[in-house]
């Protein structure tokens, strides 16, 4: 208990004292490169100094009990949030999450467990194989259009009803149901794309927020709110491969978004222990069925999941016209639904920028972890994933999500 | 004598109060769950479109929220419960660009 305060009392104290660069935060400010890398020098030192006290005290949560039902602590999460002037911490004042923590049990400590609790090995469960055709399967192929959407959208408007989070609910749930339909019918086409880099979409996301909240006395709010995540994951094609372009959709965004992302010199993350091989992109659409940026504070988000294939071999695709490879990207915000273009280059240079910062974040919070790691006692949680959370803003550069920001990209950097 | 007595005192009152709190807790986690499951049942009648993308996960988060502004900062304290459901897909396997 002793060394959990202590752990607890040394990572606010590593905390309060850290910040980003500013450059991170406003790359329009220039302090002059000497002022710029002393500063970098800082964030690397209280960043894994931060890493290191946040890795301690998940060791201490080891929770080497189980219960009679044989519950345990799987994974722990740690979220941050960055202030507007740039300092880091759990409590985030009005700051939204920017980096993200994820700690996975060993395969050590599991092995504890079991032998501590004498807890059979589970056997790997076989899953049932069904042939094409089988009915069963070609329910799933044939049956229905839209109406699970629909039923996923009216239940959760009842279920919001009836437990009083809204009083109206005859809008919303048509309101949604059109959200969900329209994203669903544009997004569904992503797999007509076809691929010209290792990077590919694996998984699409729409969410919906839902939050009630007032002031019950001068300085102190109280409410509460719900959030609903649909993801739909991409499965073995039914069709062949799609191998020509069609400007005309959103296959530019995509394929040159992939491009791009490839063009970050993932080869920087090659001597890490974690690699860059996915990313979290928030779009919107467009009236005319194309795909954006979009940087939204309203009740439905809807996201792309990339991610990197190593092993993934170049195949033969229709040339692309310069006009094609050359086309702007949009960014779109609420209060600006026309959005601002933002050229390739932009967008190229913002994320290889975003890419540099997120490596650096990820030497200094390997600094932390692996002294330790040299410890060499049973390690009983492993950091599995880092989480970087960036804003785009309108000239193409990211940069940390700070107050009242709303994150459009995210890096994950996984553990070889 | 006295500082045994308050210590005992205090040290029950502080157990009692956590077991009260750890109850509700667990109490109020196990309802929001129950709720999250029983609108995933509702749903599992429902069969969706031959498309290469499937609905195949769903997470519910659930959030309190106390805010205190004190001049200049906002300290926001937001206890949380997300579940999550996933659904296999019989026949079907997920895509990988060289089927490996």
């Amino acid at each position: 208990m002793k060394l959990i305060i202590a752990s607890l009392i040394s990572l606010l104290a590593s905390s309060a004292f850290g910040s980003f660069p500013q450059s991170w935060i406003n790359p329009d400010v220039s302090l002059g490169k000497s002022t710029e890398e002393a500063q970098e020098r800082k964030f690397e030192e209280s960043f894994s100094l931060f890493s290191k006290n946040l890795d301690t005290s998940v060791e201490q949560i080891k929770s080497d009990k189980v219960s009679k039902k044989h519950w345990y602590l799987q994974s722990i999460k740690a979220e941050l949030g960055i202030e507007h002037v740039g300092k880091f911490g759990i409590v985030g004042a009005k700051g939204e999450t920017a980096v993200e923590f994820v700690w996975v049990r060993t395969k050590e400590s599991k092995e504890l467990l079991r032998a501590r609790h004498g807890e059979k090995k589970r056997k790997p469960v076989q899953e049932k194989q069904v042939s094409e055709d089988n009915p069963l399967s070609k329910k799933i192929l044939e049956s229905g259009s839209d109406s699970e959407v629909a039923a996923v959208a009216s239940n959760y408007v009842e279920a919001l009803y009836k437990s009083n989070k809204i009083s109206k609910r005859g809008q919303l749930k048509q309101k949604l149901t059109e959200k969900f339909i329209q994203f669903k019918s544009i997004v569904s086409n992503l797999s007509e794309v076809p691929q010209s880099s290792p990077w590919w979409v694996y998984k699409y996301q729409l969410e919906i927020s839902i939050e009630v909240s007032g002031t019950i006395v001068p300085g102190i709010g109280i409410g509460n709110g719900n959030r609903l995540r649909l993801e739909w994951y991409r499965y073995q094609k039914v069709n062949k491969d799609n191998k020509i372009f069609t400007p005309a959709r959103f296959d530019a965004f995509i394929t040159n978004l992939s491009q791009d992302l490839e063009a970050l010199a993932v080869k920087k993350f090659d001597l890490h222990d974690y690699s860059f091989d996915a990313f979290k992109v928030g779009i919107g659409m467009g009236a005319k069925g194309n795909l954006f940026f979009a940087k939204a504070k309203g009740h439905v988000v809807g996201a792309l999941f990339f991610r990197r294939d190593g092993n993934w071999t170049p195949r033969p695709v229709q040339p692309r016209s310069k006009a094609f490879s050359e086309m702007p990207y949009r960014l779109v915000t609420e209060d600006n639904l026309d959005g601002e273009e933002i050229l390739r280059t932009q967008i190229r240079n913002g994320l290889s920028r975003a890419s540099d910062m997120a490596l650096k974040m990820l030497v200094a919070a390997e600094k932390g972890v692996r002294s330790n790691d040299a410890q060499n006692k049973v390690r009983h949680f492993d950091l599995k994933v880092l989480e970087l959370e960036l804003e785009l803003f309108g000239r193409g550069y990211f940069g940390p999500v700070t107050m009242e920001g709303i994150a459009v990209s995210e890096f994950f950097l996984i553990k070889k | 004598m006295k500082k045994i007595l308050l210590v005992i005192v205090i040290t029950c009152l502080t157990s009692s109060a956590y077991a009260g709190f750890s109850r509700k807790l667990s109490k109020a986690v196990e309802q929001k769950i129950q709720e999250g499951q029983a609108f995933i049942n509702a749903l599992e009648e429902k069969e969706e479109s031959g498309s290469d993308w499937l609905l195949s996960r769903i997470r519910m988060l659930s959030y309190g929220l106390i805010k205190f502004e004190i001049p200049f900062v906002e300290l926001k304290v937001m206890p949380m419960v997300e579940g999550r459901w996933v659904k296999k897909r019989p026949g079907r396997t997920l895509y990988r660009p060289d089927g490996v």
